[in-house]
């Protein structure tokens, strides 16, 4: 045993896949006196073979949320991709009826209720289906999901980038004062027009992901930020002024 | 294991949220429910710089502005912030600071004074810097107004 988990942890070094090591490892370890070659395969994210944790088969299709044999719940193979979660293609466009009806669809399956008789299943119901949760809100919200998506693509938005247009932050100085003194009216008016103004930079944002233009993205990302609280600023004031519920 | 792990992180991320808006501070609290200088300043007036600035990590927009008199010294100062409670804590505050200052004192006024006098947590620094910036930005535009 010791020495198998030597060679592996040489192994491991070797191709620099010492961080994988401990995740892997430990909770394979019964499949680690079989054969090193198959937990080689294990690391590859290319030929990953997850095995139910309860039956022990080896299973077929990872996206399945049970085991096809005994039909027990299973643990999520993804975590951090919530496209992968929800089952949806990764893009920036997405089919918004297409993607509630998954959602509502895996909540139903997944609800802890259905799983009262067995703690560990419960366990694992539950955190999958406030992972699901967590996935359907960050894919619902246009700024949320290209910011994810954007991360995917392994570019973040670092704090010190800026908009190097004082025009364009007058613009939306200008705009907050109007919201603010604006009549009822005015108010609707405003929130149209600013929900027209959102809907364009989404326009240029999946332009951009389309292009893999991702400097044109996390520009207008930044835009939409700036909209996006200018939206929250109006929707506050709708709300305290009771026009809207 | 993996899972529980990952859940773990999950709920730990969520309190971190909680623990912040429990834990604004009372001089925080104080500026954002009696906000001190809040309006604007004819930006057309020579004697008048307006410090424009965007926090492109939140969406928050802030302007600053400070009269000055023949002397240099900062006679009035107004802010208009629309953004988070700390963001509007740390323009308020910087607008109380400026005003009586000469504007070379006030170039001197770095975003750590602020964020200690408001006991901002780390994820609120940038509100902070904001505000450093607003001053930069209202002075740069004065000087520039006076051809100096």
């Amino acid at each position: 045993m010791t020495s198998v988990f030597r060679s592996l942890s040489t192994y491991c070094m070797n191709k620099q896949l010492y961080s994988l090591r401990t995740n892997y490892i430990l909770p394979l370890h019964k499949s680690l006196l079989v054969s090193t070659v198959s937990i080689s395969e294990r690391i590859s994210p290319y030929s990953k073979k997850i095995k139910c944790w309860k039956c022990g088969i080896e299973r077929q299709n990872i996206n399945e949320l049970f085991c096809q044999k005994c039909n027990i719940i299973q643990y999520p193979e993804v975590k951090n991709n919530y496209f992968k979660i929800l089952h949806c293609n990764e893009s920036f466009d997405i089919d918004f009826k297409e993607l509630r009806g998954r959602y509502r669809h895996m909540q139903n399956i997944l609800h802890p209720d259905k799983f009262s008789n067995s703690v560990e299943e419960k366990h694992i119901s539950e955190g999958f289906s406030s992972l699901v949760n967590k996935a359907y809100d960050i894919l619902r919200s246009p700024l949320k999901r290209a910011e994810h998506l954007l991360c995917l693509k392994g570019e973040i938005i670092k704090e010190d980038i800026k908009i190097e247009d004082p025009d364009y932050l007058m613009q939306i100085m200008d705009l907050n004062e109007e919201v603010e003194r604006a009549s009822p009216e005015e108010l609707i008016k405003l929130n149209r027009l600013n929900l027209e103004n959102m809907n364009n930079i989404q326009q240029e944002i999946s332009e951009g992901f389309k292009k893999n233009d991702l400097k044109k993205v996390k520009y207008s990302i930044i835009k939409l930020r700036y909209y996006n609280s200018l939206s929250l600023h109006i929707n506050n004031l709708l709300r305290e002024r009771g026009l809207v519920d | 294991m993996a899972f529980s792990a990952s859940s773990q992180l999950l709920k730990s991320s969520r309190s971190p949220i909680h623990m912040i808006r429990s834990a604004y501070h009372p001089k925080v609290i104080d500026h954002y429910e009696n906000p001190r200088n809040v309006g604007s300043l004819d930006k057309a007036d020579k004697t008048v710089g307006t410090g424009l600035v965007g926090a492109p990590a939140c969406g928050d927009v802030m302007k600053l502005q400070i009269k000055v008199d023949e002397n240099g010294k900062i006679v009035d100062a107004k802010f208009k912030t629309f953004g988070c409670g700390s963001a509007i804590a740390s323009s308020s505050l910087a607008t109380e600071w400026v005003k009586g200052k000469t504007v070379d004192q006030a170039a001197q006024l770095k975003n750590t004074d602020i964020a200690k006098e408001l006991s901002l947590p780390p994820v609120k620094l940038h509100c902070s810097m904001l505000a450093e910036d607003a001053i930069r930005a209202a002075l740069s535009d004065y000087k520039i107004k006076q051809g100096k």
